[in-house]
């Protein structure tokens, strides 16, 4: 009996041992998959940029239909006194080629998804979800029908150790996604930038600002017949729909520049990621949200407008 | 509203289309302000009619600007899509390392009971 008894309990010491390897065994694993310092990478900050490249998806939508909007309408003067009879959209093209905007969709898709990803893989609940895993090995360990006499101290501090070592890899990795992906995603978000155009009389800008000014050719013709009619009351009546248009027009000429800000803030945002550094990417998402209900503001009017 | 901060890359299209397409913006603000000058209504029929017509300049050589744009753009995209598998694959992995770690703690219970029925059973 005494001796079933010492067997059972080298046996048991043996499985005690057993336990504390394997535990000891999981967090040097851990520890030397893992092993490294992250600089700071913000989940928050990094979801945050997956939101921002969704709302600015939204925002340019609106945006490139208001340009097609305008660019459309100034075709409309232009093709009734061209004496065409056959009516076709051919020459009203839109300022913005659809396979152009479903490029753009889908390039702000991506980067809204790789955003969003990285915020998930750099959540504290990457560690905190590690650390629970081995607490729970620790008390299967020291419990059960053979415990590993593991003190709660050090099976925490494991614990602990793991979930940090994990949440360090997780950050390490992110940074090195972030840094690599830099020249890629700031090339993309200044290309958009530059494409939208530095000022009001480059790129899609500089579309927008002389489709209005060729939308107003009638104005312009109508005020010029009732001036030379000396009809007064027409001609006030006529400049200020062509005023009401001049602030339209600077209007959605402002909703661009701020479309063009919106990508270089998200490029700098992120490379400020990609760099280790903290810049709240909240600021610059509720300052997105602002314009594009703006943008949408803006875009209502013009069509209500345009119905009159 | 102008602003002429840089973007700081390389153009992604071809300058000369782009100049030209800053060229055409900036003749129809030419040709629109020549109407102040207008002294006849047949003059500034005549004028925005030219505007019309470099408009439509303006927005075909704008479509070829924006095409060529975008396809630096789409080079872009297409790295941060290959760059989302890896991402991907990042969480599986530490998503893994909690599964391995759960399935010991699951083994080790099993282990457990079948220690705590060999014991019922002797």
């Amino acid at each position: 009996m005494n001796d079933h008894l010492r067997s059972s309990g080298r046996a048991e010491t043996a499985r005690q041992q057993f336990r504390r390897v394997t535990l000891l065994s999981a967090a040097f694993l851990a520890a030397t998959a893992l092993a490294g310092c992250a600089r700071t990478v913000s989940s928050t900050d990094l979801t945050g940029f997956g939101t921002a490249a969704a709302v600015l998806q939204k925002q340019t939508d609106v945006n490139f239909a208001g340009a097609n909007g305008i660019a459309r309408a100034a075709e409309v003067d232009r093709f009734v006194r061209s004496g065409a009879v056959g009516l076709t959209e051919k020459p009203f093209p839109p300022a913005v080629p659809p396979d152009v905007a479903a490029a753009w969709r889908s390039a702000l898709g991506y980067l809204e998804r790789y955003g969003l990803l990285l915020g998930t893989l750099t959540d504290s609940q990457q560690g905190a979800q590690t650390t629970e895993a081995f607490k729970q090995l620790g008390v299967e360990l020291n419990g059960g029908a053979v415990g590993a006499g593991i003190s709660p101290g050090v099976a925490a501090a494991f614990s602990s150790l793991a979930g940090a070592l994990v949440r360090d890899s997780a950050r390490r990795k992110a940074l090195d996604i972030l840094r690599r992906n830099d020249p890629h995603v700031r090339g993309l978000l200044t290309a958009m930038a530059e494409a939208i155009g530095d000022t009001d009389g480059e790129g899609l800008r500089g579309t927008v600002g002389a489709a209005w000014t060729a939308s107003t050719g009638e104005l312009q013709r109508a005020y010029a017949a009732a001036a030379t009619n000396h009809d007064e009351a027409s001609q006030q009546s006529i400049v200020n729909d062509y005023l009401s248009a001049l602030n339209r027009r600077q209007a959605q000429l402002n909703d661009l520049a701020a479309l063009r800000q919106s990508f270089l803030a998200l490029a700098d945002a992120y490379s400020a990621a990609a760099d280790g550094s903290k810049r709240p990417v909240g600021e610059l998402l509720d300052v997105i949200e602002g314009r594009l209900d703006e943008v949408r503001d803006l875009a209502k009017e013009i069509k209500e407008e345009g119905a009159r | 509203m102008n602003d002429t901060s840089k973007t700081g890359t390389p153009p992604a299209a071809n300058p000369d289309l782009k100049a030209m397409h800053s060229s055409l913006v900036a003749l129809v603000v030419t040709l629109n302000a020549s109407i102040d000058e207008a002294q006849t209504s047949a003059q500034v029929v005549a004028i925005t009619d030219e505007i019309a017509e470099v408009n439509a300049r303006v927005g075909a050589v704008g479509r070829q600007l924006l095409t060529q744009q975008t396809a630096a753009i789409s080079r872009g995209a297409a790295a941060v899509a290959k760059a989302i598998p890896e991402v991907e694959a990042a969480i599986k992995k530490f998503d893994d390392i909690r599964a391995f770690v759960g399935g010991v703690t699951k083994f080790l219970r099993i282990v457990d009971k079948v220690i705590d029925v060999a014991k019922t059973v002797i």
